[in-house]
């Protein structure tokens, strides 16, 4: 559903000033990664804790390289034309963030600290304050994903509805990890001692059986079940993850999701993908907007389509008339003159064909759009020749010289080689829509054609010029009356002047 | 007139926000979503569902729920949360739309409802009250734990829609072949 824009503005204005919360106490931000629509992007909202106002210029460095790095991987790196990163500039009032363990507390805007719940390496902040600082300085569109940067060398991080990550080198590693998990729907495929919990994520499972395993179309048939390579990137079923050495199984050897530093792979890298696509649709905008349209036959009508672009490939876009496959091109133009009169339909289809997801049960990947075209016969008001005021005489002109009647058949200035005179006639309800037009003098009881060579709208009126050649057979003085047919409708006549 | 200045770049903002094209969820999204909000008795009528907004509700909320140490963390996830409602803002802005109605058992599914139960508006967020506290080893692998917080404060983002009468949070629960609901909580909305 689209808005009117000027009613969405008095909306806007109106809600403004009925007291809905203002962005009076908002802190700054900026769009640093801006690739369109956030109703159409996943949008990231970066927050740091721990940067005085001093060190702003370092907080904006940090979230650079952050944003680097992580569009460095993939899926986001092909993937990057999908996101939208806003830095919010949270200032705070000491650097760094608290170490309890070394009795070490700063005062901070989220109040960032080490050694939460015991944890020394899990960092916490106050979620309701970064929540708060979200809410007041971007809209929920333009935080998809929240992320709390914590000026402090040490590593440490926490995953969960608010990321957070220290400024060690392995930040981004364990920010796209915990990305992972939020985002991705991902489990964790590392083992351990609090074993246990649902097979539910996409990447683990407790089945052995091949034909049970989530991901069994991504293994080759000559993989053995269990794996037991040590290849990486080869799919398979290998023993250990959900916090268990044994039992729960990963579909590859290792993986971002087990290991830092190590890519998603291909399990991992097709769901992630389908979670970008669950807030990205590949159709960003139609054309025409509106889905019914009303065409006369023989007119044409252009429909075209504004997509995303991956990196390295393009999505497919397929067109299709009463649902028979026309061209493959980001636009299409329907030609009416074949089309019989009544109800017809247009179809787009957009389609990512990646080789890295293969199977996509619910269509992510792909989006349509659909447009009901009525076509309406010609009008069958028959075309009328335009007059002057309260006369049958025509307006017409001569077609080089521009002069009105009475008009010479032959003239030497005329440009053509038959030195015969042109007229340019004018009309309405003589739209063509792929028809012949004809025209015609009427001389007694004789008909004499006049070839037509030119007729088409005068651009920006309903009004058809038409241009005719005097030929031999013509009275050679006095008024004839002149008449043009098309589609069987026969026009006023009007009169022209001829003279010796 | 700094008031103003916001004032026209809000208009200016918002005008671009009308103009986006909004997703719908996909059609087999849809038939998933209506089977499972069947089965826990709300109804999912397509003409029902909220268009969307350009303006949401904050819901500051405190959760509570039950620190029982003999549960699994899938169990206590499970279990009823008690929920104090701290405030309520009024917003403008869209809220995201998900195409996609799949489910994972570390996130909450949050539903707005009418008066008769029939569905307006659904969102599946990232439980708040599990944190990750995970960290490499010399070789990168990870080792880690989940962390259960019983009590915590949240902020929950819905539309802004006076015919929502309740919001409801569920838990999508796995048993080994499909998920499940467990209600954990009802909130009553105020209307405007």
């Amino acid at each position: 559903m689209t808005t009117h824009p000027r009613i969405s503005s008095a909306l806007f204005a109106l809600l403004l000033f009925a007291g809905v919360s203002s962005l009076d106490h908002a802190e700054t931000f900026e769009t640093i990664v801006n690739n369109g629509p956030s109703s159409n992007r996943v949008d990231i909202a970066i927050m740091g804790d721990g940067y005085t106002a001093s060190q702003m210029g370092k907080y904006q460095a940090d979230v650079q390289q952050f944003v680097q790095a992580m569009f460095a991987q993939d899926p986001y790196r092909e993937y990057q034309s999908y996101f939208n990163v806003h830095r919010i500039d949270v200032v705070s009032n000491q650097s760094g963030a608290d170490h309890p363990e070394r009795n070490s507390f700063v005062d901070t805007a989220l109040d960032a600290a080490y050694n939460c719940n015991g944890t020394q390496r899990l960092i916490c902040v106050n979620v309701s304050k970064a929540l708060a600082v979200v809410g007041r300085s971007v809209s929920p569109a333009q935080s998809d994903i929240k992320l709390v940067i914590v000026n402090d060398p040490e590593y440490g991080g926490s995953g969960g509805a608010v990321a957070v990550a220290s400024v060690h080198a392995s930040a981004v590693e364990i920010i796209l990890h915990e990305l992972g998990h939020s985002f991705g729907l991902l489990g964790d495929e590392y083992g351990g001692s609090t074993c246990g919990g649902p097979d539910s994520a996409p990447n683990i499972t407790l089945q052995t059986d091949r034909a049970s395993i989530k991901w069994n179309y991504w293994i080759d048939s000559n993989t053995a079940i269990p794996t037991l390579t040590t290849t990486p990137g080869v799919p398979g079923l290998y023993d250990g993850a959900q916090y268990c050495d044994h039992g729960y199984y990963r579909p590859t050897y290792d993986s971002k999701m087990r290991t830092l530093d190590r890519p998603f792979e291909q399990i991992n890298m097709e769901q992630l993908i389908k979670r970008i696509y669950n807030l990205v649709s590949p159709l960003e905008s139609t054309s025409p907007t509106s889905s019914a349209l009303t065409i006369t036959r023989g007119q044409t009508q252009s429909f075209s389509v504004n997509k995303l672009v991956p990196f390295t490939h393009q999505l497919s876009v397929t067109w299709s008339l009463d649902g028979q496959a026309q061209n493959i091109a980001d636009s299409f133009l329907l030609d009416t003159t074949s089309l019989t009169t009544g109800s017809h339909s247009i179809d787009v289809l957009l389609k990512d064909n990646t080789t890295s997801v293969r199977r996509d049960p619910d269509l992510l990947l792909e989006e349509t759009h659909h447009w009901d075209v009525t076509i309406v016969a010609p009008s069958s008001t028959p075309p009328m020749l335009l007059t002057e005021v309260g006369s049958s005489r025509a307006i017409a002109l001569d077609s080089v010289t521009l002069m009105r009647d009475p008009f010479s058949l032959l003239a030497a200035h005329n440009f053509s080689l038959d030195q015969r005179t042109r007229l340019a006639l004018f009309a309405t309800n003589a739209d063509l829509l792929g028809d012949t037009l004809t025209a015609q003098v009427e001389n007694g009881a004789q008909t004499i054609p006049l070839p037509v060579e030119y007729a088409d709208k005068v651009p920006g009126y309903e009004i058809t010029m038409i241009v005719v050649r005097l030929p031999d057979g013509l009275p050679s003085s006095g008024d004839v009356n002149v008449s043009i047919t098309l589609r069987g409708l026969t026009s006023n006549k009007v009169l022209v002047g001829i003279k010796p | 007139m700094k008031k103003y200045l916001i004032a026209i770049l809000f208009l200016i903002a918002c005008g671009g926000i009308a103009h986006a094209q909004q997703r719908e969820p996909t059609t087999a999204s849809k038939q998933r979503l209506t089977s499972l909000m069947t089965a826990v008795g709300v109804r999912v009528e397509e003409q029902r569902l909220l268009a969307p907004t350009q303006t949401y509700q904050e819901l500051r909320l405190h959760l509570t729920s039950p620190a029982k140490t003999d549960l699994s963390a899938e169990e206590l996830r499970s279990q009823q949360v008690a929920v104090t409602l701290l405030g309520t803002d009024k917003r403008t802005g869209g809220l995201p739309r998900q195409r996609s109605f799949e489910l994972a058992s570390d996130h909450l599914l949050l539903v707005t409802v009418t008066a008769d139960s029939r569905l307006r508006w659904f969102s599946l967020v990232p439980d708040p009250r599990v944190l990750r506290a995970e960290r490499p080893g010399p070789t990168g692998q990870l080792t880690g734990e989940i962390i259960f917080q019983p009590n915590l404060d949240y902020s929950f983002n819905i539309p802004d829609d006076n015919e929502s009468t309740e919001l409801r949070l569920y838990h999508p629960r796995w048993n080994g072949q499909e998920f499940g609901l467990v209600l954990l909580s009802t909130i009553p909305l105020k209307k405007n």
